[in-house]
């Protein structure tokens, strides 16, 4: 800790937040907590078996191993098909090596699968017509859908707003197929899974208050009125990173990453627990936050999930409050010094 | 074994027809008649090859993708 007056030798630097802070679109904090964060293969639990049969008689070891929710598919596929859910049009798409890995399992004497060997084709096209009607066939959501191979879609005719990725292995070798659906599918995905959270998590009834916090200190009461004066600088001794602890009821509830969206302050909520570090005794914890915000039932659900993002209505800035229990004793600027976060008190 | 309505078919739809019972049966038909156009033909089509003799069923629906293939 140093006084104003030793402030002018220390190099202290700009903590500048749009360097340090990632930008996320608008869409991806609407959609991470639901359809982002949601597990597509509960709704189908029929669909493994829907291959079976046919995996036992071509002798074939087929295991799915991850279905991740995207914002959007790559643009590296060659292979595609179309379909239409409820006359929305979804697209099949797959990387060459995919589908050769897929032929090569079925019938291995059908050589350059992408290339215009119509045998291999009409046995993908097969392929994709199976693996739709599954999807259909499996699905227990609550409203059936009318789902049907549309050979005549083009990629363009779909208004992609999420993918979502299968991967398998086949005999060994992994291969990856991507669906890219509409606007409808999408927020039938994400609220479905949004309502499954609400109703099977134990949520407070109330709305809770969550704070930010970017760092903490142990302060010995008898030097808090000098940590707090104005042009005070302390070093935190925190590495420069977008990491900060959500606090509910004074107690740290998650881990989580600063980011930013349109210019205000959002955070992405990370996995595990962070750590509760105890302060030495007769020391008083002042903590530097970026504000709050007040959550309800729903939401509290909802950020638990990692990777879940929230924006905040705090504007993306260097301003932190010192609090002590709950209330703030004084404003100070985020710095930064020798890599490690720092403090200039206003 | 006239097998009309499978001869109905286009010959890309023959094949397609031809490939799905030979590798999934009489099942075949549950997967082609979700196609926007052609989904009842194509189911029906399958259900004609996938009633025919097991020991005949084999032989035949190769015999008719070859000649669906060549035809492409």
């Amino acid at each position: 800790m140093n006084q104003e007056g030793q402030a002018q030798e220390i190099p202290l630097g700009i903590w500048d937040p749009e360097r340090f802070v990632r930008e996320v679109e608008p869409r991806a904090v609407e959609l991470s907590r639901g359809f982002l964060r949601c597990r597509p293969e509960a709704w189908f639990p029929g669909f493994a078996a829907q291959w079976m049969s046919l995996a036992h008689s071509l002798g074939l070891e087929a295991k799915l191993v991850a279905v991740n929710t995207r914002l959007e598919a790559p643009k590296e596929f060659e292979v595609f098909f179309g379909a239409l859910v409820d006359d929305e049009p979804i697209i099949i798409q797959s990387t060459r090596d995919s589908c050769q890995a897929l032929v090569d399992c079925i019938c291995p004497s059908l050589y350059g699968v992408a290339s215009t060997v119509a045998p291999a084709t009409i046995m993908l096209e097969y392929m994709a017509r199976r693996f739709v009607a599954s999807l259909a066939l499996a699905w227990t959501g609550p409203q059936q859908s009318v789902v049907r191979f549309d050979a005549g879609l083009r990629i363009e005719d779909v208004p992609a707003q999420g993918a979502i990725e299968m991967v398998f292995q086949l005999n060994g070798r992994e291969c990856s197929v991507w669906i890219s659906i509409g606007p409808r599918l999408v927020a039938q995905f994400d609220g479905l899974w949004r309502r499954q959270l609400m109703s099977t998590s134990a949520a407070a009834a109330e709305p809770t208050e969550i704070f930010i916090e970017a760092a903490q200190l142990a302060v010995p009461p008898s030097m808090l009125v000098e940590y707090t004066r104005s042009g005070t600088i302390v070093d935190l001794e925190v590495p420069l990173s977008d990491s900060v602890v959500l606090k509910q009821g004074g107690r740290p509830w998650m881990a989580a990453k600063l980011c930013s969206v349109n210019g205000q302050l959002a955070f992405e909520t990370l996995a595990g627990t962070p750590p509760a570090p105890a302060l030495p005794e007769g020391t008083t914890r002042l903590s530097l936050q970026f504000g709050g915000l007040t959550v309800d039932p729903r939401t509290i659900a909802e950020l638990s999930q990692a990777g879940a993002i929230i924006k905040t209505e705090i504007e993306l800035s260097d301003q932190v409050a010192m609090v002590i229990n709950g209330e703030v004793v004084a404003e100070a600027t985020l710095c930064v010094y020798e890599g490690r976060l720092a403090i200039s008190v206003n | 074994m006239d097998a009309q309505l499978f001869r109905s078919l286009s010959p890309r739809h023959r094949a397609l027809v031809a490939i799905a019972v030979l590798l999934d049966g009489r099942e075949a038909s549950a997967f082609l008649e979700g196609d926007a156009v052609h989904g009842d033909h194509l189911r029906k089509a399958a259900l004609e090859l996938a009633d025919l003799e097991p020991e005949l069923r084999m032989p035949f629906v190769g015999t008719m993708l070859r000649g669906a293939l060549r035809e492409m």
